[in-house]
């Protein structure tokens, strides 16, 4: 008889232990499905929060005085050229989402109101070759301003108004009130960055290009410190500049990264380890059950090897199915989650086939091989133990 | 008996058990032929040794020491994969517990062994009066008839030789001799039975007796009625 299909028999047959099976290998894959998903779900959600909290690396100037920047509230009238954007992308410098800027305190009024203002022109984010970034920062509309909420209550401008703001004497029509973040940005005013080297006659000048590292996690790996690794790379690149960084967002960035990951790494090598010692119990269970069987088998003449693959397709069958089921329902579940669950970037989540695949294929592999134990033993039984134990 | 008409030979089969470290003696240089058209009967105590001379003269458990020989081919002297595959051409196998598999039909527990044919399996079904239940799983059937599926599943690839093991032990003195009758047609047609078995109607179909005691077989008679 074809062992296919005195499988298919056995399993319905036995379907209380056969469902077990099925219900073991569904569960944990889910979960691992889940898992899945989710630390995709969580990379990208922690990757994009970490970057929204801001840049953590400032290039500057190397003529900056940087203890009269920082007394300044952090701006200086050095500038360097723009030419050391370029001169970092060649290099391929540890740094992700290049911001260049150019600074100055300037005027800006509305009819009668006028205030001091910081006037930042800003470059859209930059992303290195090799190291594709969604934006950080989206290019400015030509002649038009976004300005920071303090700004614009200082010169009566409500949120859903059309009006025009002059600048150093120019007319830029208002894009956008930004909403408060509680920072210096609140009383500045944004254009573009073209345009604000036209409009202070600096052209191919900026006073400061803001980045994030991409260095710490193998600096942590390797125990050196980033800003050695930066300081060395741009030293290597212009003497122009000097590199700030801000240690505290950079470190929490890199630990919150880790830990995230390290979580679920060791979450899914518990699921794996669960899935294997699940398989050997219940294979092991079902081979003692046959035991009889088995003695029957081999006195009507299947051999070990037939007996082993009567026992392996049992496993196989029902590991797919159990597998098929598991990944449609962790995976489903965590994505419809996803959406509510990341608030930033759920609604950007993909269905990552690879992954999918992976945990099937490796599921399927692992419930195998650990009922392959079982199995080998079953096959390689005493056919005499079906005649039973008297003498 | 000339030794080419013997279709099962054991010569000096010895078999120990080992129970807790200790060795239990139960078959000491046993010595036993039956022939074509012979049906040889074992008897003997529970524990006697019975199931043992079984089991080494099927080929399934190999005796401590000694030879075993079925149509002249010495069985534990075959590669583990030849030995399975000349037991499955060559012995059949009844046993008291039947061991008929629960979720396969009567025709699939009979057609489940390599190289049975449907058209044997049919018409031994048929002579057996079973026909009508092919399709029904053994759990659906009397006692009587399970045990007539099992017989035919020992006889349907035409072995030389069937081994059983109290095949008569849970049965009515009605299909207690059927079985018999089937096993007597069976070695009539010049093939071999070695049974163990206590029910006093098998002396009424075998050809020799022994009685199994000390480790010794014992020649208890011979001739129909014994």
């Amino acid at each position: 008889m074809n062992p296919l299909l005195l499988t298919l028999r056995e399993i319905t047959h036995r379907w209380m232990s056969s469902s077990l099976i099925v219900l073991v290998v569904m569960t944990i894959t889910a979960t691992l499905g889940y898992f899945s998903v989710n630390s995709s779900g969580y990379k990208k959600e922690i990757t994009r929060n970490t970057r929204d909290i801001g840049s953590n690396v400032v290039i500057l100037p190397a003529s900056v005085d940087q203890f009269q920047y920082h007394s300044n509230g952090g701006i200086s009238d050095q500038t360097m050229s723009e030419n050391v954007v370029q001169q970092l992308i060649q290099y391929k410098a540890s740094l992700n989402h290049l911001i260049p800027m150019l600074e100055r305190m300037g005027e800006c009024s509305v009819n009668d109101r006028q205030v001091i203002a910081r006037i930042v022109g800003i470059s859209a984010s930059i992303p290195m070759p090799g190291r594709p970034k969604s934006p950080m920062q989206k290019m400015l509309n030509g002649g038009k301003v976004q300005l920071g909420s303090l700004l614009a209550e200082e010169l009566s401008i409500s949120r859903e108004e059309s009006v025009s703001v002059l600048i150093n004497g120019r007319s830029f029509l208002v894009d956008r009130v930004n909403r408060s973040n509680g920072t210096w940005q609140d009383s500045s005013v944004f254009l573009d960055l073209a345009e604000a080297q036209s409009l202070f006659g600096m052209r191919g000048q900026v006073s400061r290009i803001e980045a994030i590292e991409c260095t710490s996690e193998k600096c942590e790996e390797f125990g050196v410190q980033s800003e050695v690794v930066l300081m060395n790379e741009l030293a290597a690149i212009t003497d122009q500049a000097a590199i700030l960084r801000r240690d505290r967002m950079a470190i929490a960035r890199v630990s919150i990264r880790k830990i995230s990951q390290d979580n679920l790494q060791l979450m899914q090598n518990v699921l794996w380890s669960l899935l294997a010692m699940a398989m050997i119990g219940l294979s092991a269970l079902n081979s003692i059950q046959r035991t009889a069987e088995v003695g029957i088998l081999q006195a009507l003449g299947f051999g070990p090897g037939k007996i082993l693959c009567v026992f392996l397709l049992r496993s196989i069958l029902l590991a797919v199915v159990g597998v098929f089921l598991g990944i449609v329902l962790g995976c489903g579940t965590a994505f419809v989650q996803a959406q509510d669950l990341f608030t930033a970037t759920g609604k950007k989540l993909r269905f990552d086939w690879n992954s999918a695949t992976m945990i099937s294929v490796v599921a399927i592999m692992l419930s195998v091989i650990a009922s392959s134990i079982p199995a080998l033993i079953a096959s390689r039984r005493d056919p005499a133990s079906v005649m039973g134990k008297e003498y | 008996m000339s030794d080419t008409n013997n279709i099962l030979s054991l010569r000096g089969i010895s078999h120990q058990y080992s129970v807790g470290g200790r060795q239990i003696e139960v078959l000491s240089d046993v010595d036993l032929d039956v022939a074509d058209g012979e049906i040889v009967e074992i008897q003997g105590q529970s524990g006697s040794g019975k199931t043992t001379l079984l089991l080494a003269g099927g080929g399934m458990q190999k005796p401590t020491a000694g030879q075993v020989s079925v149509g002249g081919q010495d069985l534990f002297r075959m590669t583990t994969s030849n030995r399975i595959a000349y037991r499955s051409r060559n012995i059949g196998y009844l046993f008291q517990t039947l061991q008929l598999l629960p979720y396969l039909t009567v025709f699939q527990n009979l057609i489940l062994g390599p190289g049975v044919l449907s058209r044997e399996a049919k018409s031994l079904l048929e002579q057996f009066g079973l026909s009508e239940r092919m399709h029904h799983k053994p759990g659906s059937l009397s006692h009587g008839q399970r045990q007539r599926t099992a017989l035919i599943r020992a006889m349907v690839h035409q072995p030389k030789l069937i081994i059983a093991d109290e095949p008569t032990g849970n049965l009515d003195e009605e299909n207690a001799r059927i079985v018999f009758q089937a096993l007597r047609r069976f070695a009539d047609a010049g093939n071999a039975v070695l049974i163990a078995s206590h029910d006093p109607i098998l002396s009424d179909f075998s050809d020799r007796r022994y009685q199994l005691e000390e480790k010794k077989l014992l020649k208890e008679g011979s001739g129909p009625g014994i």
